[in-house]
């Protein structure tokens, strides 16, 4: 509803994607204030405050490595476990919680949307970055642990290469993969409850499912496939494959994976639009 | 009141352009009550019928009734003019609201509007209690889609209808309803809006503030404004408005001169004819001893008010004629909210009327006792001289409270008391070790 230009309201308007587009760039500035808006609620009301950020991170790293390498002893190549282990937890992270938190964005501002249009996409969206929180905190923690190394070991294990651009692609798709599911959980969670339990559910297993405690190489050859039929498991693969030495990928299923993504994106804004208005009443 | 701050009315310039044009608004929505096992569907092969495998999980369906929050309502709104709808609880006005702001999709029927659009359907609404107001006011223009270079350009404009340059970088949250008001009624206003959507909003102000905003209406009237203004409080509605529409379930029952559809609708609610209330029957608020002349609700001044500021002490002030003395009255007021009856006051002692005249019952609301809602009031008032009968007033005032500042309101429930907490270590019963297994 630009100025001074007519409008229609109607039971059977279809704005169509590229209103729709243009609809999310005039509305754009919004992201950022509910994303500050998500971060802030992050932490509220607890006394540790900025402090848990870093806990949260931190502990499970810890305690994962301590458990997958000192006690199972599972092989990491020629990097130490604890950079291999970090290097699958940034890309893992990038996936659990923007689409846990993304998944909330319609729910928590269900008195906003009551109560005031604006472009329901622009909310998970902005939920998400609530997510990137923890990421960012462990990127930190892997620049921390490939200082320590060089000390110790005397060389970088990560190398300034063009192959760090694949890694930013991993992130991007993962990213993208993770918004396109919450275009379907959003609403499923904005109509019922049942959908917060059933995604942390199926969230917790999907991780054993994805290299990321363990490297593709330890899994049998004959059901690699199946491993890879897991979207995620390539793009965390390339992922490792262009931050560290010597670990195996494969180009063809990262291909594989974009399209997965592409297809759960067309399909996640078919069903959101779709969903949209009687959404908006049941909320 | 001076009304020389009203815009002339529109049928008097030159024809203006439509601005906003209802046809045939109808939404519908699914109450559902319970859910109930699906009957299988089975597909008859002659010789045998084999079930249909359900492609739903549980096999189960809602079930519930359809209500029609607006049906077959349509109205034209020339531009430059400000109008009130009415209307009893439940009757559609803010559904009528919230399907121009496009936050719900209408079932049939179409809007047509020309310009921008701007909602204050509730107090807060896309505001941040965390953020200053500079940040707020950032933020609420986003949400209008509105440029930022655009609000920057008004910002001094803002601030100072606002009033709040002491207060411009402290959070949200330390703000008074009033202050919440003005920023959220200056920030609407100075997006310059074609179509201005108020829900109940400028009510809640004081006089003086609503006659402020009645000024600054007007002058962007000039400009073509067009206000959408739906209240409880027909003393605001006829001051502010041109032309009031009134809903009845979901319908427009009346459309035309404020005056009259005012009095038209007190009128029907005097009588109960309203049908939402199916109890009232005409011509129970009079009988041969008393008449209920009005239900009013005053501050602890004594000044009549449209809304209830739910931290402050409130009256109802039930105005009687009598009109043979010498009879005993025990007045009831009965209170609803979200058809919910949620009490019933019984004056204490009753009164002999002694005289011919008007007489005032005051009930005094306490502070901190009713929520965030809309509430109706039923007045009975049993008279005795010889026999007993009684005068009854159905939907006699329906008002709206209000609390301090958002972040504390209370929507939950249809009462908020302040009640006595205490903290408290239990004291510790020392029992004798053979007692413990």
């Amino acid at each position: 509803m630009s100025d001074g230009a007519p409008w229609v309201i109607a039971s059977d308007t279809r704005e169509g994607f590229a209103a729709r587009i243009r609809e999310m760039w005039q509305y754009r500035r919004i992201l950022g204030f509910f994303s500050l808006k998500a971060v802030q609620g992050l932490y509220a009301k607890t006394h540790l405050g900025i402090f848990w950020m870093f806990v949260r991170a931190l502990v499970p790293l810890f305690v994962g490595s301590f458990v997958f390498d000192t006690v199972m002893n599972v092989p990491s190549g020629v990097v130490p476990y604890f950079v291999f282990f970090i290097a699958g937890q940034i890309p893992w992270n990038c996936f659990d919680g923007p689409l846990i938190r993304g998944s909330r964005g319609l729910e928590v501002n269900r008195m906003l949307l009551t109560k005031l249009y604006v472009p329901r996409i622009i909310l998970p969206l902005g939920q998400m970055a609530a997510g990137m929180i923890e990421p960012a905190v462990i990127v930190l923690v892997f620049a921390g642990a490939l200082v320590y190394y060089r000390t110790t070991d005397g060389l970088w294990y990560v190398q300034a290469s063009p192959r760090l651009f694949a890694s930013a692609a991993s992130i991007g798709v993962i990213l993208f993969f993770a918004f396109s599911l919450t275009l379907w959980t959003s609403v499923w969670q904005a109509r019922a409850r049942d959908a917060r339990f059933a995604l942390r559910f199926v969230v917790g297993f999907w991780l054993y499912f994805t290299p990321v405690i363990y490297p593709m190489s330890v899994v049998p050859p004959n059901i690699r496939w199946l491993m890879y039929l897991n979207p995620l498991t390539a793009p965390i693969e390339t992922f490792r494959w262009g931050t560290l030495p010597t670990t195996e990928h494969s180009w063809p299923w990262f291909g594989y994976s974009v399209a997965i993504t592409a297809g759960t994106f067309a399909s996640g804004i078919w069903y959101f639009a779709r969903t949209e208005s009687a959404t908006m009443d049941k909320i | 009141m001076s009304t020389s701050t009203l815009p002339p009315p529109p049928n008097e310039q030159p024809r203006a352009p439509d601005s906003l044009v209802v046809e045939d608004l109808g939404k519908r929505y699914f109450l559902a009550s319970r859910r109930v096992v699906a009957p299988r569907r089975t597909l008859n092969l002659g010789v045998a019928r084999v079930p249909i495998p359900r492609l739903s999980l549980p096999g189960r369906v809602l079930q519930g009734r359809d209500l029609w929050a607006l049906r077959h309502v349509s109205f034209t709104v020339p531009a430059r003019t400000i109008l009130g709808v009415i209307g009893a609880n439940g009757a559609g006005k803010s559904t009528l609201l919230k399907v121009i702001a496009r936050v719900t999709r209408p079932t049939e029927g179409r809007v047509t509007g020309v310009g921008r659009v701007v909602s204050l359907l509730e107090l807060g609404a896309g505001f941040n209690p965390d953020f200053s107001a500079h940040d707020n006011i950032l933020m609420n223009a986003a949400m209008h889609g509105i440029s930022r270079r655009e609000v920057l350009d008004r910002m001094a404009g803002i601030i100072q209808f606002a009033e709040l340059d002491d207060f411009l970088d402290n959070p949200l949250r330390q703000y008074s309803s009033g202050m919440y008001l003005r920023l959220a009624f200056s920030v609407a206003i100075n997006m310059q809006p074609n179509i201005l959507l108020a829900d109940e909003i400028l009510a809640v102000g004081d006089i003086a503030f609503q006659e402020r905003c009645l000024q600054r209406v007007a002058e962007e009237s000039e400009r073509g404004l067009t206000v959408l203004f739906v209240s409880h409080d027909m003393s605001a509605v006829s001051r502010l408005c041109h032309r009031v529409i009134w809903l009845d379930k979901g319908e427009a029952v009346q459309d035309g001169e404020p005056e009259e559809v005012i009095a038209e609708y007190e009128e029907a609610a005097l009588r109960g004819r309203s049908r939402d209330l199916a109890f009232g029957r005409p011509g129970r608020h009079i009988n041969v001893v008393a008449e209920i002349a009005s239900v009013r609700l005053l501050n602890s001044s004594g000044e009549e008010i449209g809304a209830a500021p739910t931290a402050e002490d409130v009256y109802l002030r039930i105005r009687l004629k009598i009109r043979k003395p010498g009879s005993v009255l025990r007045a009831f007021a009965d209170v609803y909210a979200k058809r919910v009856a949620v009490f019933r006051t019984t004056q204490p002692e009753e009164v002999v009327a002694d005289r011919r005249g008007l007489l005032d019952l005051l009930v005094r609301i306490p502070a901190h006792l009713l929520a965030d809602t809309t509430y109706t009031v039923n007045v009975t008032i049993y008279t005795v001289l010889g026999k007993e009968t009684k005068v009854v007033l159905d939907n006699a005032l329906t008002f709206m409270a209000y609390g301090p500042e958002s972040g504390a309101k209370v929507k939950r429930g249809v009462v908020a008391p302040r009640l006595d907490w205490t903290v408290q270590i239990p004291v510790r019963v020392r029992k004798r070790r053979k007692s413990v297994v």
